[in-house]
């Protein structure tokens, strides 16, 4: 029944978010645009956001409304996804339309005494087009209060007052910018950028007081296309606007548009980096007993082994870890265990030696502590008693206890005697569940919302059963209830179709079963209804060194769709699927997978995705799928490719959890380059217990 | 002095200081083992509490939350004393200075006191090193210059009780943060009232053993 305070968690995630404290700010914040990225009113400036520093920004005026989140991608990347609305796109009396776009901003200059900061960035680079432009723009910060800017724009930022475009010096193609033919949207206008005329924009910002700033710019986009079509009549190239900033967190403008309109804008800035909790709201753990050292021990350890392992297995489970196997070997302890309450394996394991040396007799000299998850072994990690007790209150001792630790593959289960616990090996639970999508090119927000009950037998740790049923009480998806009009099978454009609302749906029901079949070598077979839209077997192999930022792995799928009653039936579609994998964890937390194979559709291409990790489990990434379908034959967007972001939910309560809340953010009605969502590949699996991964989050070893 | 009783004792009727919270390992462990512990949710506070109470308690305040918790000893160490609240918390002293804690949002992670016991009797100075576990599960160490400067006598008074101490002000700092605690210290060299500053952010807390 755990996951059901889990599942309510979730939801409310969306609303905590916000909370997000920026506490420890040294200077003056980005002021954020129209755009939702740092700017003046609708031009760009060159003011970068600490790394990691996240924006959420609502913004509008009579023709446009803009939703934005920014992301300081890396200390000099930035990256922004924008859905936006238009009011009659086309003039007067025509209809409205979505749209959703990317930003690219890279710096580089860093400001100085003397230099302003310098970047270069493409607006709209990969959309339908509609606000695509690239600039150059320089900004300096003149006076502690006030800071100027200055640019060179192309495409919609070279309508104003253009000239011809300097870059013709280096070529003279440089001159012309071909038409604006971006077909079915969602592929980078290469042959455009930084072509055709350019202009001249700036402006500045102006602090009044901490929480009041004036911003005025010049603006080089006249807005061409609205005005031809009648929907605009600009009197003015200048914009000007007030801002409040009632937070370090929030800022609030209001702005004079084109002489004739009026624009609101609201933007929530955030950092992953900073949470609300400052150090997190843990219980305490049990001290180390110093041995020795006057420490009066809670219990008189008892001295059978028996009941050694009796009185460990009980003090893990009450800290939320499950003692799986244990052997006492002279002076050494291992034991092999899972952790089922904290994010961080490097916590987990802390707190294993906590309990280890709390009630151990004083003769057990060193640990070994092997973590696994789904019966795997994941990895070992050897460390002294000596050491635990030098380094457990002392400064520096997080960093004394990772330098004295002995890591390593986790060692032959041969000689470990397994644990018998009195846990059930069924389980279920009963929830509320919501299917959120958002941003989709024809609405902004579908979802569904009904009750969910599910079920897990455990024939062994290694081997389990699990599934789940639902009950979708409501959604606004209906309207896709229709078939797609797709000219690929429709293994996704039918979605719309699955689990009517009023009736039980089987969301999944598989066998998962996990193994070692050698050194590095981890198995997963899973068997059954394995998704929503697709049942059958699913077979992975992954390689990984516990010590290795390198992985590979390789899966195969023979799958059929399932019936749109999401009961036990199948349709006529089958087909084999899989793919090889290579992934590599970079430093600085940048993780890239390249997957290669068959999708559903039976598509042949590639998928590559690059996500940045914070150690604190907040995940942003992105990712990008080219298969053998032709562009017109995919849809609107040309080809897949999103935008994801993963929120650890310790990290909105403060207080331990495994589980996390991903969105992405795509198109889910294509069928081209779609792959199976089966649950537990083994990357993610088995890469958390490797300490190349939770070295990480070492700092709360101790904690 | 009397703020501090005060507010210790509405934030102990505020925070209700309850039934052992479940998930703490602490109390859980106690039920598993049966080990003697004192129950410390009392409400509401009197002399009693203190002379009844088998240990020693510590009233331990959030200043910047102004909810207040009796902790116990829960184990020794050499010269420190884990001090354990019933709410998932522990304190760990050095002769009165908190040089960890656990369980508090932004407390401290680990520190030392430098040469501190023995300066702060003569208003010398010395070096103190704390850790913050920041928001990114990173350690950052920062390093404080402290002053101690003897303020000179003070009776504090409460709970049928009266101490004759001497204040010790401490001035910490460093390029970014500066900060000062308060140590009321009686004839036995015993920390019985005090202002410490535990986190990166400024949490603060005032402590009291009667």
């Amino acid at each position: 029944m755990a996951k059901i305070s889990n599942c309510v968690q979730a939801v409310l995630i969306c609303g905590v978010v916000g909370v997000g404290s920026l506490a420890g700010a040294q200077e003056v914040r980005p002021h954020y645009s129209l755009y939702g990225t740092p700017g003046l009113v609708e031009m760009p400036s060159a003011h970068v956001a600490p790394d990691g520093e996240a924006s959420v920004s609502v913004n509008g005026f009579g023709l446009q409304q803009r939703v934005g989140l920014t992301f300081q991608l890396a200390p000099r990347i930035t990256g922004t996804f924008r859905y936006a609305h238009f009011d009659h796109v086309r003039g007067p009396g025509t209809a409205d339309t979505y749209d959703r776009s990317f930003d690219f901003q890279y710096n580089v200059v860093r400001e100085g005494p003397w230099l302003p900061s310098v970047s270069v960035g493409l607006r709209d680079f990969a959309g339908t087009g509609l606000l695509t432009s690239e600039y150059v723009v320089a900004t300096k910060t003149v006076s502690p209060d006030i800071r100027l800017t200055g640019g060179l724009g192309w495409g919609r930022l070279g309508t104003r007052n253009g000239f011809t475009n300097p870059l013709g010096v280096l070529a003279s193609g440089f001159e012309t910018r071909p038409n604006n033919d971006f077909g079915l949207g969602g592929t980078p206008s290469f042959s455009q950028y930084f072509r055709g005329d350019a202009a001249l924009f700036g402006g500045v910002e102006w602090r009044l007081t901490p929480k009041f700033t004036l911003v005025g710019e010049y603006s080089s986009d006249a807005y061409v296309r609205e005005t031809n079509n009648g929907n605009l009549d600009p009197q003015s190239p200048f914009n000007f606007g007030l801002t409040w900033t009632p937070s370090e967190s929030s800022q609030i403008s209001a702005y004079s548009l084109f002489g004739t309109d009026i624009g609101l804008s609201f933007t929530h800035v955030f950092n992953p980096v900073n949470r609300p909790n400052v150090s997190g709201l843990d219980p305490a753990p049990l001290p180390v007993r110093v041995r020795g050292a006057g420490a009066t021990p809670m219990v008189l350890g008892p001295q059978s082994s028996e009941s050694l392992q009796t009185t460990l297995t009980q003090a893990m489970a009450a800290d939320g870890i499950e003692l799986q196997a244990i052997e006492f070997a002279g002076t050494e302890v291992r034991v092999r265990y899972e952790n089922s309450k904290y994010r961080s394996e490097a916590q987990a394991m802390g707190h294993v030696v906590r309990i280890l040396s709390f009630l151990l007799p004083d003769h057990y000299e060193s640990f070994v502590l092997e973590p696994t998850d789904r019966g795997i072994a994941l990895s070992s990690t050897r460390l002294q008693r000596r050491d635990v007790e030098r380094f457990s209150q002392s400064v520096g001792g997080t960093r004394g206890i990772y330098d004295s630790a002995e890591f390593g593959p986790a060692r032959s289960a041969d000689t470990l005697t397994t644990v018998q616990t009195d846990q059930s090996a069924f389980e279920w639970g009963v929830r509320p569940y919501s299917d959120l999508t958002l941003f989709d090119p024809t609405n902004p927000a579908t979802f569904d919302v009904g009750i969910e009950a599910v079920a897990r037998y455990e024939f062994s740790p290694a081997f389990v059963l699990s599934g789940a049923v639902r009950d979708r009480l409501w959604t606004n998806r209906e309207g896709k209830a229709s078939g797609s009009g797709s000219v690929l099978p429709h293994v996704r454009s039918d979605i719309g179709r699955y689990g009517q609302t009023g009736s039980l749906a089987l969301s999944n029901l598989a066998a998962a079963w996990y193994g070692i079949p050698g050194d590095n070598l981890y198995s997963r077979l899973t068997v059954g209804y394995l998704e929503q839209m697709f049942g059958g077997i699913s077979a992975e192999l992954l390689w990984k060194r516990t010590d290795s930022p390198f992985a590979l792995g390789a899966e195969l799928n023979y799958v059929a769709q399932r019936d749109f009653d999401m009961g036990f039936g199948f349709q006529d579609y089958d087909v084999l699927t899989g793919h090889l994998s290579a992934y590599w964890k970079m430093d600085n937390g940048f993780h890239v997978q390249l997957d290669g194979g068959r999708y559903l559709a039976g598509d042949w291409g590639a998928t590559l995705s690059v996500d940045r990790e914070f150690a604190n489990g907040w995940r942003l990434g992105a990712y990008a799928t080219l298969t053998d379908v032709p562009f017109a034959d995919f849809g609107e967007g040309s080809f897949d490719k999103g935008i994801r972001v993963t929120v650890p939910l310790d990290w909105t309560s403060g207080q331990p959890n495994r589980t996390a809340q991903s969105t992405t953010l795509n198109s889910l009605s294509r069928d081209g380059g779609a792959r199976l969502a089966v649950e537990g590949r083994l990357y993610e699996v088995v890469r958390k217990g490797h300490f190349d991964n939770y070295e990480n989050s070492w700092g709360r070893f101790w904690k | 002095m009397k703020k501090t009783i005060a507010l210790a004792l509405l934030g102990l009727t505020v925070s209700g200081c309850g039934p052992l919270v479940k998930d703490s390992i602490i109390p859980r462990l106690t039920s598993v083992f049966q080990v003697r512990q004192v129950n410390a949710a009392v409400t509401p506070v009197s002399a009693a509490t203190f002379d009844d109470s088998p240990v020693p308690l510590m009233l331990i305040l959030s200043r910047e939350t102004g909810v207040a918790v009796l902790v116990q000893p829960f184990m020794e160490l050499e010269n420190r004393t884990i001090w354990a609240a019933p709410a998932n918390q522990t304190f760990t002293m050095e002769q009165g200075i908190i040089v960890e804690t656990r369980g508090v949002d932004d407390g401290v992670h680990a520190s030392d006191l430098g040469n501190m016991l023995v300066e702060m009797r003569r208003n010398g100075a010395t070096r103190r090193s704390m850790e913050y576990l920041t928001g990114n599960d990173q350690i950052v160490r920062i390093d404080f210059d402290c002053v101690y400067s003897n303020l000179g006598s003070e009776v504090l008074s409460g709970f049928d009780r009266t101490i004759s101490t001497y204040v010790v002000q401490e001035d910490c700092k460093n390029a970014q943060i500066q900060f000062s605690n308060y140590y009321w210290i009686d004839d036995r060299d015993v920390v019985r009232q005090s202002v410490q500053r535990l986190g990166l952010n400024g949490g603060a807390v005032e402590t009291l053993l009667p």
